[in-house]
């Protein structure tokens, strides 16, 4: 079986033994679903190439504590899970927010400052050609609570079971499926005006 | 399925995770219920359009996780570590060939231990009987405070001597001055009792023992202390030679010891020391007879075992003074002297069968002794009057 046939948890069993390789096809797989899971949390490139660089960190320094019964994505997403909440905890401690952070409002974690102060005229034109809904899409990720935020990407991004989602947010699958259900809801809100939505609703 | 029951499988059918009976049925409850239905196709129209873009993952961050994984194993943490180092020795110790090698270590190393055990082990253990350093030390210190030093330096010289010599001279001028002026030093009591013939041989053996004294100390090692022995018998010669003197008698003990060890000369000291100093002890003036005739013959001996034979009449110590004496006449020719000497013991119980047996040994002999004439030893009745006049 080549390396890319291999199960996450075969992987890790051979780079316990000492096959880096193994290692390596693990960081292949997972380093886009988990920087773009980072990201859409942390909303800075940077801290999220950091926060899945010290995840993989994470797993090499424990290697030898990940039992083969468990899911390698369940430990991962945990990890690089709690690194994000670290994140923004500290963010949440700074006074003066630097331009690549997201605005915090009462209704959620809105747009960047730097997005925020960006020519208006340039955000113009990209609505005029037709990079709208995406733009909204993003918009309307951001601003739902963290809590869904949270589900709706692991679940539409990383496309990662209900139960284990609860297993990663420590959460009953029950209030997995309802924190989906209200993230869903709310964008639906955001992207009702949309003609993409009314044909995709036909 | 009513639109309660809908509601809790909505996201399940959403995102088809319900088994395929519940789903069929949550796809007719939708298809008959407008609210259910629109409910179910606006969030499935919002999935099929809130695709968020997939940001693809820099180039540099796989190098850069690879490196600090390779950074990061090279300082491996000392638990993981060691649990590895555990795991490997377990591993390797479980192995039959290592059982075998260590139960072979162990065999030879044990054996090797006891071997070195068994070299270093003495071959015999002995005890040794050192002498009496404060005994002998009070008695020089006695000696030397009693006795004029001076006048005993000045008959031996002006030669400078160690305490033992000085002490060894003065005792040797000390008993042949004695006799003469003290009739109560064993040797006088002897020269008394034994007479004259008696008197000159003991005398020369007595005057003798200093030089016994020096040869005992000749033997001794440098700077060892004087044997116990040698140092009672100096002591015994002063006290016989100087009334000031104070003669401690040799232990009964340590004189047997003597007997025992052969030192028949030392030994017949100090018994006769002891039975001076007790005149009923006639045990110790047996067995210095009995000394006595082991070191210097019967002819010396025969008047010591008749003055205990007297002495002790009637008694066990009687007896075998008078079977020792008999036994001394017979190797000294005097049959009849012996026979007449041994005959009443013929009606003591404890003693018939031994006195029978002297009289057996003197049967051949006796016959050869009638043929040839009795030149060879002195008339027993003049010996028997010397004996008779003896008293302890």
């Amino acid at each position: 079986m080549s390396d890319a046939q291999a199960t996450d948890e075969a992987l890790m069993i051979r780079y316990q033994r000492g096959d880096r390789s193994a290692f390596a096809t693990l960081v292949r797989r997972h380093q886009t679903p988990l920087y773009n899971f980072a990201l859409r949390q942390l909303r800075t490139p940077e801290v999220a190439q950091d926060v899945v660089q010290e995840a993989f960190m994470r797993v090499v320094q424990n290697a030898q504590e990940f039992k083969h019964e468990a899911r390698f994505t369940t430990w991962v997403y945990t990890i690089t899970r709690n690194l994000c909440i670290d994140q923004m905890r500290k963010r949440a401690l700074r006074k003066h927010p630097s331009l690549d952070e997201g605005r915090q409002s009462s209704e959620g974690e809105g747009p960047t400052l730097g997005e925020q102060t960006a020519d208006t005229k340039a955000n113009v034109e990209r609505e005029a050609t037709g990079s709208e809904l995406r733009e909204r899409i993003t918009e309307a990720v951001e601003t739902l609570p963290h809590d869904q935020r949270e589900v709706f990407l692991m679940r539409e991004v990383s496309n990662l079971p209900f139960k284990e989602i609860a297993e990663i947010t420590g959460v009953p699958e029950n209030t997995v499926k309802s924190r989906m259900r209200y993230a869903l809801e709310r964008l639906q809100a955001a992207l009702s005006e949309f003609e993409e939505y009314s044909r995709a609703l036909k | 399925m009513d639109c309660e029951k809908f509601e809790s499988t909505l996201i399940d059918e959403l995102y088809d995770e319900l088994d395929d009976p519940t789903s069929a049925e949550a796809k007719r409850h939708a298809s008959s219920c407008t609210r259910c239905g629109g409910l179910l196709a606006g969030l499935r129209a919002t999935r099929k359009v809130a695709l968020l873009p997939v940001v693809v993952a820099p180039f540099e961050l796989e190098e850069r996780i690879l490196t600090a994984a390779r950074e990061a194993q090279k300082v491996v943490p000392l638990k993981p570590r060691m649990q590895r180092a555990m795991a490997r020795a377990g591993n390797w110790a479980m192995r039959p060939q290592t059982a075998m090698a260590a139960v072979f270590l162990l065999a030879i190393g044990s054996s090797f231990v006891f071997m070195r055990r068994s070299e270093h082990a003495p071959a015999s253990v002995t005890v040794k009987a050192e002498g009496a350093p404060v005994a002998l030390a009070t008695a020089n210190a006695t000696a030397t405070t009693a006795l004029d030093t001076t006048s005993a330096f000045g008959a031996h010289g002006t030669e400078e001597k160690s305490d033992q010599a000085k002490r060894l001279d003065f005792l040797a001028q000390g008993t042949a001055d004695t006799p003469a002026k003290t009739p109560t030093t064993a040797d006088g009591l002897l020269a008394d009792d034994l007479g004259n013939s008696a008197l000159a041989k003991d005398k020369n053996g007595y005057d003798n023992r200093d030089e016994t004294a020096r040869t005992l100390n000749a033997t001794a090692p440098a700077g060892a202390p004087p044997p116990p022995n040698a140092a009672m018998e100096a002591q015994m010669s002063g006290g016989g030679g100087s009334g000031n003197v104070a003669a401690q008698p040799m232990d009964f003990n340590a004189a047997m010891t003597a007997y025992r060890a052969r030192r028949f000369e030392e030994a017949a000291k100090g018994f006769d020391a002891l039975a001076l100093a007790d005149t009923k002890d006639t045990t110790s003036a047996l067995w210095a007879a009995r000394s006595l005739r082991e070191a210097r013959g019967c002819g010396v001996a025969v008047p010591r075992f008749t003055q205990v034979h007297n002495a002790a009449a009637g008694t066990t110590i009687g007896y075998e003074a008078t079977l020792d004496e008999a036994g001394c006449q017979r190797d000294l020719g005097n049959y009849a002297w012996a026979r007449s000497t041994v005959t009443p013991l013929l009606g003591v119980p404890a003693y018939s069968e031994r006195a029978q047996e002297v009289l057996d040994g003197m049967a051949p002999q006796a016959k050869k002794a009638q043929a040839a004439p009795r030149a060879m030893s002195p008339s027993p009745t003049a010996t028997t009057k010397a004996t008779t006049d003896q008293s302890f």
